[in-house]
C-alpha cells in the first residue's frame, strides 16, 4: 500500500476533525496536547514514537519529545557479525537520525545521543545533528562513533568536532552551550583547547567524557567555578599531561599516570588509572599522586596484564567489591583480592600488600 | 502580597459543582495556582477552582494533605504516591491529570502521567487502542504510511494482533 502515492496532510486533519469525533469513551486523546505530550516523556523514544500510529490524534504529539537517544543496538551487532553490511546499516542510522530530526518540534532538548560506527564520510549530517541538538539547549549530548577498528590506528576516519562550534558564542548565537551538564564524545577528534572551550562555555557541564581520541596531547583543566564533577578521558593514550584542578571534582579516570598534576581537587574521592602498571612500580608512581591519595576512597588501578587492582581508602569500610583486587595504602584496612590463582606473581604481589599495608585488619583471597 | 499574619491559614476552595473545602494554606499551596492567589491576596474568601469538580478536589486534597504532612524525603514522598494512584482507574486518573494540570502541581502531574505512561509501555497499538478506547481513524493506506514512515519504532515489537 505504501508508495502508491497516499498523501495525507497530517497538520490539518486533527483540527478539521476538532474534538467531536473522538468516540466519547476515547478519554486519552481528549486531553490537551501539553498533558499527553509529558505523558508521552515517560515513555522511551521508540515508544513514545509509535503512539503516532495510533490515530491521527497523535501523531505529531511524540515530536515534542525531549530525549532523542538513537539507540540501533541490533544494528551494530549485525554490523559485528557481518562487517560487509556496513555500508548499508550506517547509512540507515544516518537516514533515520536525519529523518526524525527534520520532522522534529521540540524546542528544548533533556538528551541528544548518537551510537554507531560512523567515520567522517558523513560529516555533514553529523554537523547537522550537532547544530540541532546545540540550537535546541541540549543538556546532555553524547556523540559515540566507535568503530569496530577503534584500536588499529583508524583514528584518522574519525569525526573532527567542527571548529565553527568553538568560535566565540556571540558569532553563532544559535548555538548554545550554556544548558549543557553531561557532554560524552567517544571517537570524535577533539583537542585540548575545544575542551578547554567547552569548560570555559558550559558553565553547568558536570560530567566530560571524551575518549578514543588522538588529537588529545595536552589538557588544562583548571578553574575556581568549574562545575565538573565527572572527568573520564580513558583510551586517550596519546594525551602527555593533564593539569586539574576543580574544585567540585569527583572522580576522574586517566589513561596513565604520567603527567597527571592534580592541584585543587578537594572532593576527589574515585580515581581510575586504565593502563597496566607493573605491580612492582605501583608504589612508585603512586606517589606522585601522594596530594590527594589520602582522601581517595575508590582507585582502580590495572596491575600487570592479568592482575586488576583497587585501592580502597579504610574509611570507608564496606569498600565496594568489584571484580577487581583492592590494594592498600597506609590507611587501608580492609583488602579483597579476586582471582587469586596462585601464581608466583600473586604470592608476591600479597607479601607486597602485607608490607605496604600496616593498617590492614581483614585480608579477604577469593579464588 | 498577603501581609504575614504569623497564625495557621486555612483556605476554602470551591469546586466546579460548587462543593466547599478547607484546607491547610500550606498544604494547597503544592499548587503554583493556589500559591499564586494567595500571594495575589485573592485568598481571602472563597477560591473558585473553576475545572475541578468536587470529587476529583477532594481526591487532589488528600493527596495534598498526604504529601505535605511528608518531611523532606524523596524516597518516601515517592512511595506514598505510589500508593495513593495505585488503585485509582484510568477515568480517575485523566480527571486527576486534567486537575494537577489546571493546579499547577507538577510532582502530582508527572507521577499521574507515569503511571498512564506505565500502562502504554510495551504494549502492541492495537491493544493501547483498546485498553484507551482510541478510534483509528486512519484510513488503511494512511495507517500503512504512518507504520512505514515509524517503521523503527516496531523494530523488537511483537506483532500487533489487530490487524
Amino acid at each position: 500500500m505504501v508508495g502508491k502515492g497516499v498523501t495525507i496532510d497530517w497538520k490539518l486533519r486533527p483540527k478539521k476533525c476538532g474534538k467531536r469525533c473522538y468516540v466519547d469513551n476515547d478519554r486519552i486523546s481528549q486531553l490537551p496536547d501539553a498533558i499527553l505530550v509529558t505523558i508521552l516523556s515517560f515513555l522511551s523514544m521508540k515508544e513514545a514514537a509509535r503512539t503516532s500510529v495510533l490515530s491521527s490524534r497523535w501523531i505529531n504529539l511524540w515530536k515534542d519529545f525531549p530525549r532523542l537517544d538513537f539507540d540501533a543496538e541490533s544494528a551494530l551487532l549485525k554490523i559485528a557479525r557481518d562487517y560487509e553490511l556496513h555500508g548499508e546499516e550506517s547509512g540507515k542510522y544516518v537516514e533515520w537520525v536525519n529523518r526524525v530530526i527534520q520532522s522534529h518540534k521540540a524546542t528544548t532538548l533533556k538528551e541528544f545521543r548518537v551510537c554507531f560506527d560512523l567515520s567522517r564520510s558523513v560529516k555533514n549530517s553529523i554537523t547537522q545533528w550537532l547544530e540541532f541538538a546545540l540550537s535546541r539547549h541540549v543538556e546532555k549530548l553524547e556523540l559515540d562513533f566507535k568503530t569496530k577498528f577503534e584500536n588499529s590506528g583508524c583514528e584518522d576516519t574519525h569525526y573532527n568536532f567542527p571548529e565553527k562550534f568553538l568560535k566565540h558564542p556571540s558569532q553563532s548565537s544559535s548555538i548554545n552551550f550554556k544548558s549543557l551538564k553531561a557532554l560524552s564524545l567517544k571517537c570524535v577528534n577533539v583537542t585540548g583547547e575545544a575542551i578547554e572551550f567547552f569548560l570555559r562555555n558550559c558553565p553547568s557541564l558536570e560530567k566530560l567524557v571524551v575518549t578514543y581520541t588522538s588529537k588529545l596531547s595536552n589538557l588544562e583543566v583548571c578553574g575556581p567555578s568549574l562545575a565538573l564533577k565527572h572527568l573520564d578521558l580513558r583510551f586517550c593514550f596519546r594525551l602527555k599531561s593533564v593539569k586539574v584542578s576543580a574544585p567540585n571534582l569527583i572522580s576522574l579516570t586517566v589513561p596513565k599516570v604520567e603527567g597527571l598534576l592534580l592541584e585543587n581537587v578537594p572532593a576527589l574521592v574515585e580515581l581510575s588509572l586504565i593502563l597496566t602498571i607493573p605491580y612492582r612500580a605501583v608504589k612508585k608512581k603512586l606517589s606522585t599522586l601522594s596530594c590527594c591519595i589520602s582522601q581517595l576512597e575508590i582507585l582502580y588501578l590495572n596491575l600487570d596484564s592479568k592482575v586488576k587492582l583497587c585501592c580502597c581508602d579504610s574509611t570507608r569500610s564496606d569498600g565496594q567489591v568489584k571484580n577487581t583486587v583492592k590494594f592498600p595504602h597506609e590507611h587501608l584496612k580492609v583488602f579483597k583480592f579476586c582471582g587469586y590463582y596462585g601464581r608466583s606473581s600473586d604470592v608476591e604481589l600479597v607479601w607486597c600488600i602485607l608490607e605496604n599495608c600496616v593498617a590492614l585488619e581483614k585480608l579477604i583471597i577469593d579464588p | 502580597m498577603a501581609a504575614e499574619t504569623g497564625t495557621p491559614t486555612t483556605l476554602t476552595l470551591k469546586s466546579n459543582d460548587d462543593e466547599l473545602f478547607s484546607v491547610a494554606e500550606s498544604a494547597a499551596i503544592l499548587s503554583v495556582t493556589i500559591r499564586n492567589m494567595v500571594e495575589d491576596g485573592c485568598a481571602g474568601g472563597v477560591i473558585p477552582l473553576d475545572n475541578v469538580d468536587g470529587k476529583t478536589l477532594a481526591s487532589v486534597i488528600t493527596y495534598m494533605n498526604g504529601i505535605s504532612a511528608i518531611p523532606a524525603d524523596e524516597e518516601k514522598k515517592k512511595s506514598y504516591r505510589d500508593k495513593f494512584l495505585s488503585d485509582k482507574d484510568f477515568e480517575t486518573l485523566a480527571d486527576m491529570v486534567l486537575a494537577a494540570n489546571y493546579l499547577n502541581m507538577s510532582c502530582l502531574m508527572d507521577a499521574v502521567s507515569a503511571k498512564i505512561a506505565q500502562v502504554m509501555e510495551k504494549k502492541s497499538v492495537g491493544w493501547v487502542r483498546r485498553k484507551f478506547g482510541i478510534e483509528n481513524d486512519y484510513t488503511p493506506e494512511e495507517e500503512a504510511a504512518v507504520k512505514e514512515e515509524h517503521k523503527w519504532t516496531f523494530e523488537g515489537v511483537e506483532t500487533d494482533d489487530d490487524n
